[in-house]
């Protein structure tokens, strides 16, 4: 495999939120097998950024490219990103009141093998996936019988959206602030189950305020984005050092940020 | 489906009776609308039980009054001796002591009785009608709907009522009390129509209170109030009906509601034969917000009634409405109430509640939430729920040797708190708890 | 009075969207337009009535002449010539006495529809008898039952076959003069089906009724009455589709049901009639009136509706809740998309002791549509112990369509309890892009919401009609999100 293979190329990318403009310029590359963890202050753009990847329609790109393994993504409807390999985890999973969590999985999963080509999996050979994959993350079978998201607690909800990353096997799975709402164990699992889904081919773009899943999914880049620029890109110890030293060291790099923003 | 073939309760030589006796000097252009609500009255009559609004309502007892109304109703408010027999102690000890008071006598507004608030524009109706120059007044009674009875009965024999303004700005320190006494000891009808007007980001509170004593024959009170609420201003509103046992007492109030302007209502409905309550609210521009709470209680063969109407016309505008009550003996509670929301009006957030529970086998509780929703993007609901007292709770304070009556008292306690104590006016729900407390004691049958 | 003969053109017109809107070009006869004594007495001659219908159908008629259209119900409609409808249409000059007998035609339409009258060749555990216009053209299964004890026929053959059963019960639950609709189809209906289970009989399968309008300017009046004796179990089925015209066609139905001490039934309905095209021409309307009694101890009466099609649902099926301790239910989806009008709910009257009664009602407003859950929940005086439950649920699609909730509840017995929620949502452009994000499309988004919004309703019908329900409920909704 090529490692030096592009999967996600996003270029001088600037975006809108009702006429307001939110990203100003991102530059990011994600090679196979990589992962990445995007920080910064509330309101810098971090989750705008994973929407607009997922193809979220309030969010209106105004500048620049986004390639996913050759292909632009812009132009892709969201369920055409899903079924090639972009996951989002959501910050807020939606409630989908009546609906079977399996019933939704299943659809999900054959959406996507049918986009493949490949042959849509019965009820009994789903059934047996998921109680594997229920079982590598220590999870309830209980969940699968339940409503979409209805009446979860915040850590259900969470582990919800990986027990749905590892059933869908994507290529890249894009984590908005998949740690906020979660106490250690709960946060523990989730993490196991983001460690062993990963695989040599799979990349991941985190995206966090605080250092917290970092101790447990450990990056190899981390890009620190304020105002909607990324001003600093590092290793895995510069979230160590933002921890310490918090965003106002960075004060000089967003004072030129926010100079910038005047012009 | 078959069309009853009934007598009118009151016959058109009846009722053109009843008119003459409410004939007052109008101004011409109030002279057509009156005329207007006449000419609806003799057309379309007084309700029989085909109408289906009407059909919990024994029609033929509330508007029995009516007929005792060709005698000139001056007489009694001419009657000093009535007047001066009004025992202030006595009035106080139910409605506690208050700074400003307009009292409205059998109807009539009583300027000697009264103790108003410095700089607040009020009125008698009648001189406004007279001289109503710089005043949009005639547009408010114009725009009326005349197809209602309430409204209708109301228009056709109103003779007073108070005009009150708040002007930009202005905000009243205490609340103003609204003291409705009727004294007479004989059959007989009143009428009266209000008008209130807030400017923007005036705010004020407006305590109801309606008395009467025990009187052997039975009379009927209709009073219509307009409430205008201007952009930001904010008017607290609360009724207390405490009438006597032959009292039947019908009150319409309008409200119109202009941007980012709130209203807040509270209505007891704790005496009286039979007292209806109606409110109709128009949300007519963006933020605005009405809150309607009501507990009443009934026994013997009382009746209580809730009407309530909210209009959605703009968005963003938000209504809760929570209405309780608690029906005994032979006695009928009915909550009837709709919420509309019109196409365009957005990010609605609407909700209504209704809870009674029936006290004994010979009651009756009638309800009625509706919902028309016409518009998408909106957040509504509404809920029901009429039983009786937790009987796992009864015996749970009588295994506690609580006797049951005082078991029963408790639960009653504690199903009217939650609209009691949200009273923001210590003298006020001190009044309502005193009320509430004493309701059903020594009474049950 | 002669009958008019007359071949019927079929109409060439289709619409993908509206499978079953197909006509059938086959010999028919038919009376004249009109209402009038001389019809009713030729229908009921035509039929080989005994008097008791004969005089039964006239009373009706003039019962009928009396009363008023009525104008209550949210629903708006150009006013109904009723001298213009043919009050009776039959494929045949005979009814057929076995299904050799039957037009081949009319066999080739319920194929189409995917209802197989053949025995041999009809799905195992479902006997089907099916209306075509007017007429029970065929009733399946027949003798299997008959060895049970159980009556399964058209309505005609049990005037014929049964009087006494038809004498006791007909126009027992729902009076000849209970509302204009139903007195009109006290006077004329034609055909329907009938079943009579009895005591301490299960009914071994699912007994279905097929409905379809098929001749121009019809109006179709049939009648059900379904008598579950003691200790029975009965589910019966009920499907509905007629072809696309431009006239409104109207549908006046009447059900009646009668439940035992401790008998059951369950009666589910998917009805499909056409609704009308995207601009709000043609369609059904539909003004039925179903009713079941329970007269026994612990008897139970379910009613399951999915009310897609019809330019007008005008439907409330009830239950009076006689016997101690009977149970009521009704579960309802009800579609209005385009200029449909759904104008439906229920009635629950509690009259004796330990009766419970459930409502679930949702309802799903799309383009122009108009849902209306209009309900009423009376206790009477004796149900001590009564309970009810309702809960009604409107889901608005585009801003043009409308929901209203109407329910009355009235309660005279202090040991009863009747509660009653009820709430209005939209799809969310949030659920939305969750189902996108995982793969799957707009249209499949919200085929999966809608279906969990009904599916309380949906697990309440047999296996197969669930089935049925779920693909026609996309099919109606198709493009309403966009």
């Amino acid at each position: 495999m090529n490692q030096n293979r592009e999967m996600l190329a996003i270029k001088n990318l600037h975006a809108c939120i009702n006429e307001k403009e939110i990203l100003k310029g991102i530059e990011l590359t994600i090679r196979p097998g990589e992962i990445h963890a995007i920080m910064g202050p509330n309101g810098s753009g971090k989750s705008t950024l994973a929407n607009i990847l997922a193809g979220r329609e309030y969010c209106q790109v105004t500048q620049g490219s986004i390639m996913f393994e050759n292909q632009n993504v812009l132009t892709m409807a969201p369920e055409e990103r899903a079924q090639r390999g972009i996951f989002l985890a959501f910050q807020y999973p939606v409630e989908i009141p009546g609906v079977n969590n399996a019933y939704f999985l299943k659809a999900a999963l054959n959406a996507q093998r049918q986009s493949l080509h490949e042959a849509e999996l019965d009820a009994v050979d789903f059934l047996e996936l998921a109680k594997i994959k229920l079982k590598e993350l220590h999870m309830d079978e209980s969940i699968l019988q339940r409503s979409v998201n209805e009446g979860f607690s915040g850590g259900e909800k969470k582990k919800n959206e990986i027990l749905q990353l590892v059933m869908l096997n994507p290529k890249l799975a894009i984590l908005d602030e998949t740690d906020s709402g979660l106490d250690i164990d709960a946060l523990k699992i989730v993490a196991a189950g983001i460690n062993a889904w990963k695989k040599a081919d799979r990349s991941v773009l985190m995206v966090t305020h605080y250092q917290r899943l970092l101790d447990y999914i450990t990056p190899d880049y981390i890009h620190v984005l304020i105002q909607g620029k990324i001003v600093k890109t590092g290793g895995k110890n510069l979230a160590l050092e933002l921890e310490q030293k918090g965003y106002g060291n960075l004060d000089s790099l967003q004072l030129t940020a926010m100079h910038e923003q005047r012009q | 489906m078959i069309p009853r073939e009934t007598q009118p309760l009151i016959s058109n030589a009846e009722l053109e009776k009843i008119l003459i006796s409410f004939e007052s000097e109008d101004p011409s252009w109030f002279h057509q609308i009156r005329q207007i609500a006449r000419e609806e009255l003799k057309n379309n009559g007084f309700p029989d039980f085909k109408t289906e609004q009407g059909s919990y309502t024994p029609w033929d007892k509330v508007l029995l009054p009516l007929k005792f109304s060709g005698r000139p109703i001056e007489r009694f408010s001419a009657n000093t001796d009535l007047l001066s027999s009004l025992d202030w102690n006595q009035i106080e000890s139910v409605i506690g002591q208050w700074p400003y008071r307009i009292v409205m006598l059998n109807g009539q507004y009583s300027i000697q009785h009264s103790i108003l608030p410095s700089g607040l524009e009020i009125e008698s109706i009648r001189s406004v009608l007279k001289n109503s120059l710089n005043i949009p007044i005639q547009s408010m009674f114009s725009k009326l709907n005349l197809k209602e009875l309430g409204p209708v009965l109301n228009l056709a024999c109103f003779k007073d009522g108070f005009y009150l303004h708040f002007k930009s700005n202005q905000c009243l320190d205490y609340p103003l009390v609204m003291l409705h006494i009727a004294t007479q000891a004989q059959d007989y009808f009143s009428c009266s129509h209000n008008v209130i007007v807030m400017d923007e980001y005036s705010s004020g509170t407006i305590l109801e209170y309606f008395i009467s004593g025990n009187e052997d024959q039975s009379s009927l009170n209709s009073e219509m109030t307009q409430i205008y609420l201007r952009p930001q201003s904010q008017l607290a509103h609360a009724a207390a009906y405490l009438n006597g046992i032959h009292k039947n007492q019908w009150s319409f109030q309008t409200v119109e509601q202009q941007s980012g302007s709130s209203f807040s209502s509270r209505i007891f409905i704790l005496g009286g034969a039979w007292t209806r309550h109606e409110q109709v609210i128009a949300l007519k521009q963006p933020q605005a917000s009405c809150g309607l709470e009501g507990l009443w209680m009934t026994q013997d063969h009382q009746q209580a009634e809730n009407y309530t109407f909210i209009d959605h016309q703009a968005p963003n505008c938000t209504s809760r409405e929570k209405f309780k009550g608690i029906a005994n003996h032979d006695s009928v509670g009915v909550f009837d109430g709709c919420i509309l929301v019109r196409e365009n009006s957005m990010k609605t957030d609407a909700s209504q509640e209704n809870k009674n529970i029936l006290l004994s086998s010979n009651a009756q509780i009638y309800s009625k939430p509706q919902l028309k929703i016409y518009a998408d993007d909106v957040k509504c609901s509404h809920g029901s729920a009429t039983g009786q007292l937790d009987a796992e709770a009864l015996f749970y304070l009588q295994s506690r040797g609580i006797h049951p009556e005082a078991a029963q008292q408790m639960l009653i306690d504690g199903f009217s708190r939650e609209i009691v104590d949200a009273i923001p006016w210590p003298e006020f729900k001190t009044s309502i708890w005193n009320r509430v407390n004493q309701f059903y004691k020594g009474n049950s049958k | 009075m002669t009958s008019s003969l007359k071949k019927n053109s079929a109409n060439q017109y289709t619409d993908e969207k509206y499978r079953y809107g197909f006509t059938t070009s086959i010999e028919s006869e038919q009376a004249p337009p009109g209402l009038n004594e001389e019809i009713i007495h030729w229908i009921s001659e035509k039929k080989n009535e005994p008097t008791f219908m004969l005089n039964w159908r006239l009373k009706c008629y003039h019962a009928w002449k009396k009363m008023r259209e009525p104008r209550w119900s949210s629903v708006h409609y150009p006013p109904i010539q009723y001298e213009e409808i043919i009050y009776y249409s039959s494929a045949q000059k005979q009814a057929p006495k076995s299904l050799d007998e039957v037009d081949p035609e009319i066999l080739k339409t319920f194929e189409k529809l995917g209802i197989p009258l053949h025995e041999r060749e009809a799905l195992a555990g479902v006997a089907i008898d099916a209306v075509f216009d007017s007429v029970s053209v065929g009733t399946t299964f027949k003798e299997k039952l008959s060895k049970l004890g159980i009556i399964f026929c058209s309505f005609s053959e049990a005037v014929q076959q049964h009087p006494e059963l038809i004498q006791t019960y007909l126009g027992s639950v729902v009076p000849y003069n209970d509302n204009f609709f139903a007195a009109l189809n006290s006077a004329v209906f034609s055909d329907g089906s009938f079943c009579y289970i009895p005591k301490h009989t299960r009914c071994p399968m699912e007994l279905s009724t097929y409905f379809r309008i098929n001749a121009a300017k019809t109006g179709q009046f049939e009648r059900t009455l379904i008598i579950a004796d003691e200790g029975s179990y009965v589910s019966y089925l009920e499907g509905c589709t007629a072809p696309m015209r431009d006239e409104n066609q109207l549908h006046a139905a009447v059900v009646e049901l009668v439940a035992l001490d401790r008998a059951e039934i369950r009666y589910s309905t998917v009805q499909n009639w056409y609704p009308g095209d995207a601009q709000g021409k043609g369609g059904v309307y539909n003004f039925v009136t179903k009713r079941g009694a329970c007269r026994g101890y612990r008897s139970k009466i379910s009613w399951t509706q999915v009310e897609t099609g019809s330019a007008i649902t005008w439907k409330y099926p009830s239950c009076i809740l006689q016997g101690d301790e009977s149970v009521g239910e009704f579960y309802s989806v009800a579609v209005a998309n385009h200029f449909q009008q759904a104008d439906t709910g229920t009635k629950m009257i509690h009259l004796g002791k330990n009766t419970t009664s459930t409502i679930i009602s949702k309802g799903i407003s799309a383009g122009q549509g108009q849902n209306t859950y209009r309900g009423l929940v009376r206790i009477q005086k004796k149900a001590a112990q009564a309970r009810n439950y309702t809960q009604c649920d409107s889901l608005l699609m585009g801003s043009h369509c409308s929901a209203q909730t109407l329910p009355s509840i009235e309660v005279k017995n202090p040991t009863a309890k009747a509660e009653h929620e009820a709430s209005t949502s939209k799809i969310s452009e949030d659920q939305i892009f969750y189902c996108r994000q995982r793969g799957l499309s707009t249209e499949d988004a919200v085929n999966l919401i809608v279906n969990g919004f009904c599916k309380e309703v949906f697990k309440k019908l047999p296996m197969e009609f669930a089935v049925e329900a779920q693909k026609l409920l996309a099919v109606t909704l198709e493009g309403s999100v966009g």
